[in-house]
């Protein structure tokens, strides 16, 4: 194969958290994806028909390697294999095996399992580390594995923006950063926490008539363009309401959410992240309401946007690329005291998964495990399907105990429902 | 002086290929925003490159998913809170 091109500043950037996550014994930077099958499926089948798709042959021999000025991609002969098939899981089983695959640059960053569970029901799960995609490039696989005839570019045909401009972008990100980051922010996870256990995942999911009164209560408190304003002052406010009951009372919580940077109205390539971040901030008197919390997020969303802070920080990503990891990782620490964010929060809008099968076996429903970063902890994903809201929020022990998280789930829903 | 929908329509046409959309993406003013892969921050940016460009501002109010649907919605709503 020809030469590959280099890796992207938020494909580094991803390797970074990595880093830290294998630092704190997970599994790595990984996002996985699941789907329900049918109950009659033949999971040996699908395994044959994944094992001859093209596209996963071709993503699951490619790994990072080093290079100058920048880490790049190249494609290797992977011996381990790519699809393993189960026997029926118990939930521990499926807890420690599945949602706990490690994939990685040496063995290959993409794994499909294929099991049962107790239940009776057939899912297939594919881990894939966080390098290789972002969301759009995992939607883009996805579609690739469903239908394997489909046949998308595998990096982005355009070129990349001068130097020059990239260069004086990022300066100007590095002062802003610096001058705005502390390392008071609130964070659930506990200090002493120096490695952590599996991720758990609490799925809440909500019915039409309730996700439209949520969407009513969404603008009644403010949020206009989009709801997303609104889901991130109730996690904010519910994270805000576990610290006040262990007694911390941060001065203000700080998270940062990705903001999707490739070209709009193509499909796209699949590997290689393009993202970008937008950055909030609440202190307590924003955290008071739902309503004084949506309104200080409408204000930030509008600032970094007015100053173009999404390109900058991108060109900031691209730019530490030359950086030697541990540098990076350290200027990063600085601006946060080592805390990262309080915690992660991502808005996938409508779900653009449109997957009714797959190898040849129906598909009764999909659901996106996301990486869970350590610090902070913990991490919220929203997703629209079918007129329905559903969060999945993923946690580890050492963030947030079974009985917090009760209490935060209860109160999280309340929140959203209530007008 | 007021500007036309037509005019609003066409800087934003030119905005949003020139800094969201993919090389050789054919935008039409009534296309549902959607379906164009445009998301709500980029909408957003819209809004706000309204605000600064022809100094209309839309109250708050009326950033209803039905003004916000395609250029040609927008550009609608844009004109009619013309001061």
């Amino acid at each position: 194969m020809s030469s590959l091109p280099p890796l992207s500043g938020s494909d580094v950037f991803h390797l970074l958290v990595d880093r830290k996550m294998l630092r704190h014994g997970q599994s790595g930077n990984i996002s996985r994806i699941q789907f329900e099958l049918e109950q009659n499926a033949d999971l040996q089948t699908i395994a044959d028909r994944l094992l001859q798709n093209r596209t996963l042959r071709q993503v699951s021999n490619l790994r990072v390697a080093k290079g100058f000025p920048f880490a790049k991609w190249e494609t290797f002969d992977r011996k381990t294999r790519t699809v393993e098939i189960h026997a029926v899981l118990s939930k521990a089983e499926f807890e420690q095996r599945i949602l706990n695959r490690k994939v990685d640059n040496r063995n290959g960053l993409v794994f499909i399992d294929l099991y049962g569970l107790e239940n009776g029901t057939k899912h297939m799960l594919i881990s894939m580390h966080h390098v290789l995609f972002d969301h759009r490039g995992m939607v883009n696989f996805v579609h690739c594995l469903a239908d394997e005839k489909l046949n998308l570019p595998l990096f982005d045909p355009e070129q990349p923006k001068p130097l020059i401009q990239q260069w004086a972008n990022a300066a100007r990100m590095t002062l802003t950063i610096l001058s705005r980051a502390s390392g008071k922010l609130g964070v659930l996870m506990k200090k002493k926490a120096l490695q952590v256990g599996l991720p758990r995942f609490r799925i809440i999911a909500f019915t039409e008539l309730e996700t439209s009164q949520i969407e009513e209560n969404a603008w009644n408190n403010g949020s206009r363009i989009g709801r997303s304003a609104f889901y991130m002052a109730c996690v904010a406010k519910s994270v805000q309401n576990v610290l006040e009951r262990r007694g911390e009372h941060p001065p203000f919580l700080w998270f940062s959410v990705p903001h999707d940077m490739r070209k709009k109205g193509t499909v796209g390539h699949l590997i290689s992240n393009q993202l970008s971040f937008l950055f909030f901030r609440l202190t307590k008197a924003d955290l008071q309401s739902k309503t004084t919390s949506v309104e200080a997020l409408n204000i930030q969303l509008r600032e970094q946007l007015k100053n173009n802070m999404v390109v900058g920080y991108s060109d900031l990503q691209d730019a530490m690329r030359a950086m030697p990891m541990p540098i990076y990782e350290g200027m990063v620490d600085l601006a946060s005291a080592g805390k990262m964010s309080s915690f992660g929060y991502s808005d996938l809008g409508e779900n653009p998964i449109k997957v009714t099968g797959m190898c040849g076996t129906k598909v009764k429903s999909v659901l996106h495990y996301p990486p869970i970063p350590s610090p902070p902890g913990f991490n919220s994903v929203v997703v629209k399907e079918n007129g329905q809201l559903k969060f999945v929020l993923g946690y580890v022990a050492e963030a947030l105990s079974e009985t917090e998280m009760d209490e935060m789930e209860n109160e999280f829903r309340e929140m959203l429902l209530k007008p | 002086m007021p500007v036309s929908h037509e005019k609003i329509t066409e800087q934003l046409s030119v905005y949003l290929k020139t800094r969201f959309l993919a090389k050789d993406v054919v935008l039409e003013a009534e296309m549902p925003f959607a379906e164009i892969g445009i998301d709500s921050m980029t909408v957003v940016e819209l809004v706000m490159y309204i605000e600064e460009e022809f100094g209309i501002v839309i109250p708050a109010n009326e950033l209803t998913s039905n003004n916000l649907q395609s250029m040609h919605t927008l550009a609608d709503c844009a004109n009619r809170h013309q001061v």
